[in-house]
């Protein structure tokens, strides 16, 4: 007879419930009494059949939770998606703002980085009407406006030339003429000379081109 | 930050071995926490052993009962979770691909015990079983189905008479014994064995 007594001892017995003594005398009436061995067996199956049951709805219980992650996995999936298309704008805009940060770098370097040439015709003084006053074929005015003539039509010898015959006479013209000599070296693609030259304009702290002379120094050494 | 996300994982394996109400929201926040991650690495494993990735999902849930079973049973010593979940359903897997392909590995990573090894015969057969086990608990009655299902979850007395709105603890006990007992002799009445 399954009584309330000998389920809650076959209970106890199958979960370790019961103490040294007690499950001995209970392994012994086992023994002695088959009603009860047939009962064990019995209550064993049923604790089987029930633990498969709890599996069986826990199975179900992961699978309803499996939807949910999968779902939510989903809408991630989708905000990602967005946020690709945000992040390809993202990307398109930064290498766009570096292209033009790299373009404005190479042009402010190719600007500093001004042929002597040009830097010579660039910072050449030319006479203005006040300055130029009288003139005659050989006046140091003249002279000057044919060297500024041949300087611009790249006959840099000429321009030598004519700036150092305005150089020869004590006039008002001597030190626009010596800035525009070293001027003429360095457009002639001597360098070497042109730097002499301003050099020495850098130094005179009364020369009215000290100014451009070492203006044009620092160019050519950050050239070099 | 959600409360659930304070609780660690050897707080929530205690709440398991603890049974009862308090076990059944604890498996469902593990299984919630590291889900993806053992579905991830997995399903890698599973492509990387060029197998069948379609069922990876089952694998991982079968991985997870061995687990809470193993869990239960003390046979877990501390450590990672989500790694032992991992190292479970890839010994599943490695175990159903010996069965299919005939495969030998040498030194499985994760011993499985016999009876969880995976076959399609077993799967079909496990079926079978589990409709008759439904149809069998399905005599003694929805309500006694629960009652038997809640106590062997470790849920208290208590806590069956108030789940199934039982006058008191007393009452829980004397109507789980009653429902055993109906159990157990149509057990006996049909000769079952599982």
């Amino acid at each position: 007879m399954y009584t309330e007594q000998l389920h809650d001892k076959i209970d106890a017995y199958l979960t370790g419930k019961l103490s040294a003594d007690e499950r001995a005398s209970f392994e012994q009436m086992i023994r002695e009494d088959p009603g009860v061995k047939v009962y064990l067996e019995a209550h064993k199956t049923a604790d089987a059949a029930l633990a498969l049951s709890i599996e069986h709805d826990l199975r179900k219980k992961l699978s309803r939770i499996d939807e949910d992650l999968d779902r939510i996995r989903d809408q991630q999936g989708t905000g990602k998606k967005r946020n690709k298309g945000y992040q390809i704008w993202r990307f398109a805009a930064v290498a766009a703002s570096l292209f033009i940060a790299l373009a404005l770098v190479i042009h402010f370097w190719t600007m500093s980085q001004v042929a002597p040439e040009m830097l010579a015709t660039k910072n050449l003084v030319i006479l203005d009407d006040q300055t130029r006053g009288e003139q005659t074929a050989d006046s140091p005015f003249q002279l000057m406006e044919n060297a500024a003539t041949a300087f611009r039509a790249n006959k840099y010898a000429n321009a030598i030339a004519l700036y150092q015959a305005v150089m020869e006479g004590d006039n008002l013209l001597y030190e626009p003429a010596e800035f525009n000599l070293a001027l003429a070296f360095l457009a002639k693609g001597d360098a070497s000379e042109a730097s002499n030259r301003l050099e020495a304009i850098a130094r005179n702290s009364d020369h009215q081109y000290q100014q451009e002379a070492i203006r044009i120094l620092k160019k050519l050494e950050k050239q070099r | 930050m959600n409360a659930e996300q304070n609780i660690g994982d050897s707080q929530l394996l205690n709440q398991i071995r603890q049974g009862g109400n308090v076990a059944e929201g604890a498996i469902e926040i593990l299984y919630t926490r590291y889900r993806n991650e053992v579905l991830f690495n997995v399903e890698k494993m599973i492509r990387y052993r060029r197998g069948r990735t379609e069922d990876t999902r089952d694998l991982v849930q079968d991985a997870y009962i061995i687990l809470l079973r193993k869990v239960r049973s003390e046979n877990y010593e501390e450590g990672s979770i989500r790694n032992f979940w991992i190292g479970i359903a890839k010994g599943l897997f490695k175990n159903k691909q010996k069965k299919d392909y005939r495969v030998t590995f040498v030194g499985d990573p994760m011993k499985i015990d016999e009876e969880d090894l995976w076959t399609p015969e077993l799967e079909m057969e496990q079926n079978q079983r589990m409709e008759f086990l439904e149809k069998l608990l399905s005599e003694v009655g929805d309500k006694c189905k629960m009652i038997l299902k809640l106590a062997m979850r470790g849920y208290s007395m208590k806590e069956i008479a108030g789940k199934m709105e039982l006058a008191s603890e007393g009452m829980a006990r004397k109507t789980k014994y009653q429902c055993k007992k109906k159990l157990v002799e149509l057990v006996k009445e049909l000769n079952i064995e599982i």
